[in-house]
């Protein structure tokens, strides 16, 4: 189990227990286990900025910080009446607000910075989960929490 | 043990008589505290010994922060400059005015930046105060402006520590398993001996490992607090602690064969077969990097093959391509690292390097168990450490990285006995299942943090872009804070970045920067920049004289927290014990009219018309959850906010109340968090396939812009490079000038407290400058002579000379980060010598992978006054 143990080190060693698995040698993942991607995101066309009813299956999009100033807009509200992955949605936005928020939220390459945070209905959400209608309205927030420092 | 929660009232009756179980706040260790309040006054700081935190144990500096709280020069009462001119030593002409006129004055010039860019403001806030993270990093994020800074801090002890503790093990810093650890070596580290992470806590379990028979080895230039107390002092060259690292882990592999193979294909990159580019061959339909599979005699991707049929040394052909595990690559390129050629780089002795190397190896007992708590885990019980010694250069990330292959090479991260992560994996509060977190696979199933401060974490790296940071992080990813909101050439850089708006505010807390990053001609030229300034602090400080306003803080004995440690990366003690959450809590008014920093925040943010950003910045900030997420229309106190944040992670029952008479919450730790390597399937990068990418990518933005990227920083295997000060030849510069962290001083902050400045006093080096007696007597300096110290670039110093034994030949050693000149600070003005007026803060002297600022500097030493 050891490398290529010269005569000197297989001295030193001589004595010690002998290995044990312990865990090393665990069975590789086929990757994360991922929800189901889902069905198409809503034109960007379909977003109509302005307060839920209360009843309606729309989801509720909170923008702060630096993301509601490149925005120029706080809070708008996208139908949501069949799931919709998290992703798709974020693409929607940036159609809708631009290169300058793109930046804020999207590395180049398309992943979503992991300061960037986003939460559903106050809890926190990945960028490939799926939002799925509740038959009420739901909260989307999105900030983005730069915090580069030492200590 | 509970608490009389008295809630101090200002002139309190006869009569009075309280504990407060809070925390210290003299250095960012934050140990846990115990204040005796009696008749409205505080008689006593001590450890409480309930807390795991300190373990009941207080330093000196703990003890003594009654007379930084009681001090007379400390501001009561806000101040707005009448004199327009600002420079260094210019008087402001202070003015009191009134709370509200200060933050109008404050407010209205923060929302003229915000209406027209948020990212004109710079926030800063001194890491001293570890509590400040959350609120300032909060109001940063809710105002809009990624321009956030630390000053000093990580630019001098964490760009390279905390970002590769951060990627090897998946915490803010490392230390040895001391309950377990028979052999540990510190390259340029103090933990368990001086101030900072888990301080008093670790000096206990210190001093018990050595009682045990732990070796401990320091490879320092300096023979101070832990060399003294160590086995073995292996004085080395400034900065090439590297270079000894690389030897001793060549010596190991080469020469003796000692590594652990079943590790290093199950836990780290070392399978992954590098192709004659350098970087990963990848599976054509995944994407994901290749191992050679022993068992079936071809490539196949590395999640589908079992570990222990991988590869880890050989060549082998695929699809024509010849390619080699990346440790076959990492075992050949550490043969150039003889022992003899590291002497010639460290001047420690070649011999000596080889018995290092080989104690190591033997110490750490590859393929050893043992069962905690009924528990069978591995046991290596071999630690490496770093940190500001090492790190502290422009070859920080490989001098750090070398330090952990030590480590890495015979299994010995978080494992019984090994280097550890300060609490990596949790497994969360039992009651709530709050506080769960633990590191996990990334890209390349490579290890991503489960706990960081702040999300940017370490691994994975963004993608390289072009700036919009002041910091220019953006584009160099690997670094944490930047030297280029206060360098020389910032100007230079942002034209030739582009970036498309200049800072035009700047929001301080806490930090001097005018002394704690480099010399102080290029840190005010870069303050004069600002339009508008201003600091909320508990002295006036030089950087007080750059101020426009200045507010008056509580200090630590005056303020609420709810948090006043990060969970649990940062101070909680590693290794087995106990989960701690504490509190930071008043035991004493505000004096005059100071008020708290963080309800100073609040009040800022509403009169600024952003309190629903800082709320939702506040939420994500502390994970705050219904129903105790903060509403975005409500103005909340500071007290709520830590009452919401005690009650979503531990209960309703247990809010700030609780808190303030329980002082601490505890639970026992288990194996599988403490040595959680071996439960959590993530590898670690022993070659940094990424970094070559990075590189490349940096460089297609940053050289045809003009700005070489020297590819030699970015080669996936470390490497020995020299600092700018192993390059100097200039004649009579012949002393590596470096300061070390004081254990009497935090900073340039304690100066002022009149018992430590009593201590430095008496301590030979504090307050002066060592060097070698041998050295100096040849070159006819005596001790207590006034020397000149002046670099290549003609900065001078001037201090008093200690001649001493424990020092490099060549080292000229200098202690914390002293010489004020503010008459705001009287008890610390003129002691000591300010080291940090010697450093450039520029590009030529930055790493131009982290930003770390180069710290050490070739000086020449002149005698001015030969002593009395």
């Amino acid at each position: 189990m050891f490398g290529a143990l010269t005569p000197r080190a297989a001295h030193w060693l001589a004595g010690l227990r002998a290995p044990a698995a312990l865990g090393w040698f665990r069975r590789p993942r086929r990757g994360a286990q991922r929800l189901p991607l889902v069905a198409l995101p809503p034109a960007a066309s379909s977003l109509v900025p302005g307060p839920a009813a209360d009843a309606a299956p729309v989801l509720k999009v909170w923008l702060f910080g630096g993301l509601a100033h490149v925005a120029a807009c706080r809070d708008f509200t996208i139908p949501l009446d069949a799931p919709a992955s998290l992703r798709s949605l974020v693409d929607v936005m940036i159609e809708r607000f631009g290169p300058a928020f793109r930046q804020r939220v999207m590395q180049d390459s398309g992943q979503i910075y992991s300061y960037c945070r986003l939460f559903l209905d106050g809890f926190p959400i990945e960028v490939d989960d799926i939002i799925n209608p509740t038959g009420r309205a739901r909260n989307l927030e999105l900030i983005v929490l730069m915090s580069l420092e030492g200590g | 043990m509970n608490f009389i929660n008295t809630k101090p009232e200002p002139n309190e009756p006869a009569g009075d008589d309280a504990w407060f179980a809070s925390s210290c706040a003299l250095c960012y260790g934050t140990c846990s505290v115990l204040a005796h309040r009696v008749d409205g006054t505080i008689i006593k700081i001590e450890g409480n010994p309930d807390s795991v935190v300190g373990k009941g144990k207080l330093c000196g500096k703990g003890v003594s922060g009654i007379m930084t709280h009681y001090d007379p020069h400390r501001l009561t009462k806000p101040l707005k400059r009448t004199n327009p001119v600002k420079g260094i030593g210019v008087d402001p002409g202070w003015k009191e005015i009134s709370w509200d006129e200060a933050l109008d004055t404050v407010a209205r010039e923060l929302k003229r930046i915000r209406d027209d860019d948020p990212r004109k403001l710079t926030v800063m806030r001194t890491t001293t105060v570890t509590a400040s993270r959350v609120p300032f990093q909060a109001f940063s994020a809710g105002f809009g402006t990624p321009n956030f800074s630390v000053a000093g801090g990580g630019l001098h002890c964490g760009n390279g520590a905390h970002l590769i503790s951060g990627i090897m093990h998946a915490s803010w810093s490392v230390v040895p398993d001391f309950e377990y650890c028979n052999y540990a070596v510190y390259f340029g580290a103090s933990k368990g001996h001086s101030a900072g992470h888990a301080s008093c806590s670790n000096m206990g379990l210190a001093a018990d490992a050595r009682a045990r028979g732990m070796r401990m080895v320091v490879v320092d230039p300096m023979c101070n607090f832990a060399a003294a107390k160590a086995t073995e002092w292996v004085p080395l060259r400034v900065g090439t602690d590297g270079a000894l690292a690389l030897a001793m882990c060549n010596v190991m592999v080469n020469e003796l064969g000692i590594f652990d193979v079943p590790y290093l294909k199950a836990k780290t990159n070392g399978p992954y077969l590098i192709g004659p580019d350098q970087l990963y061959l990848r599976d054509p339909a995944t994407k994901d990097p290749l191992v050679w599979d022993e068992k079936n005699a071809a490539a196949r991707p590395y999640n589908v093959v079992p570990a222990e049929d991988m590869a880890l040394e050989g060549s082998y052909q695929v699809d024509g391509v010849t390619c080699r595990p990346s440790f076959d690559i990492l075992k050949e390129h550490l043969r150039k690292f003889t022992p003899e050629e590291a002497e010639k780089i460290t001047t420690v002795a070649a011999d000596t390097i080889r018995r290092l190397g080989a104690e190591f190896g033997r110490e750490a007992r590859v393929g050893s168990t043992i069962v905690i708590d009924g528990v069978t885990v591995p046991y290596r019980p071999v630690a490496a450490i770093a940190f500001r010694g090492a790190q502290g250069h422009m070859n920080s990330v490989y001098n750090f990285l070398a330090v952990d292959l030590l480590n890495q090479m015979v299994g010995a991260a978080d494992v019984a006995g090994s280097c550890l992560g300060f609490n990596p994996a949790s497994h969360g509060f039992p009651e709530t299942g709050r506080l769960r977190y633990v590191p996990k696979a990334g890209p390349d199933g490579l290890m991503v943090t489960g706990m960081w401060m702040g999300y940017h974490y370490p691994y994975p790296i963004s993608e390289p872009r072009l700036p919009t940071n002041l910091g220019l992080q953006d584009l160099f990813v690997m670094g944490m804070t930047s030297p280029f909101l206060t360098s020389s050439d910032q100007e230079q850089l942002w034209q030739t970045f582009s970036l498309p708006y200049r800072p035009e505010a700047l929001l301080n807390f806490g930090c001097n920067i005018m002394m704690s990053v480099g010399t102080s001609q290029t840190v005010a030229k870069s303050l004069l920049q600002y339009k508008f300034i201003a600091s909320i602090d508990l002295y006036l400080t030089e950087f007080s004289d750059f101020c426009d306003i200045v507010l008056p803080d509580c200090d630590y004995l005056q303020s609420t927290d709810s948090r006043s440690n990060f969970p649990f990366i940062f101070n909680l003690p590693a290794g087995m014990g106990e989960w701690c959450w504490s509190i930071r809590q008043p035991a004493d008014e505000p004096h005059g009219e100071q008020r708290r920093h963080s309800d100073v925040l609040l009040d800022l943010a509403e009169r600024i018309g952003m309190t629903a950003d800082f709320n939702a910045a506040l939420n994500a900030s502390i994970n705050l959850a219904p129903p105790y997420r903060l509403a975005p229309d409500r103005r909340y106190n500071w007290d709520e906010i830590c009452d919401s944040e005690l009650k979503c992670n531990f209960g309703a029952e247990r809010g700030l109340d609780w808190f303030k008479e329980h002082g601490v919450i505890k639970w026992p730790k288990k194996p599988q968090e403490v040595y959680w390597r071996a439960f959590e399937d993530v590898r670690v990068p022993i070659y940094w396939e990424f970094l070559k990418v990075a590189g490349q990518k940096i460089a297609a933005i940053a050289e045809p812009r003009g700005v070489s990227i020297p590819r030699e920083y970015y080669e996936p295997l470390p490497d020995f490079l020299p600092c700018r000060s192993h390059q100097c030849k200039h004649e009579g510069f012949d002393y590596y000038a470096f300061y070390y962290r004081d254990i009497i001083h935090t900073n340039s902050f304690t100066m002022q407290n009149p018992w430590l400045d009593e201590a430095a006093r008496l301590d030979p080096y504090s307050y002066t400058v060592a060097i070698h007696k041998e050295t100096a007597l040849t070159r006819g300096l005596a001790h207590g002579d006034q020397v000149e110290i002046e670099t290549e670039r003609g900065r001078k110093v001037k201090g008093r000379l200690c001649l001493t034994e424990a020092i490099h030949p060549e080292g000229l050693g200098i202690a914390a980060l002293a010489g004020h000149w503010s008459d705001g600070m009287p008890i610390a003005k003129g002691k000591g010598v300010f080291f940090n007026e010697l450093l450039e803060v520029d590009w030529d002297h930055s790493s131009p992978v982290n930003q770390n600022l180069d710290l050490c500097v070739k000086v020449k030493v002149t005698k001015v006054r030969a002593a009395q």
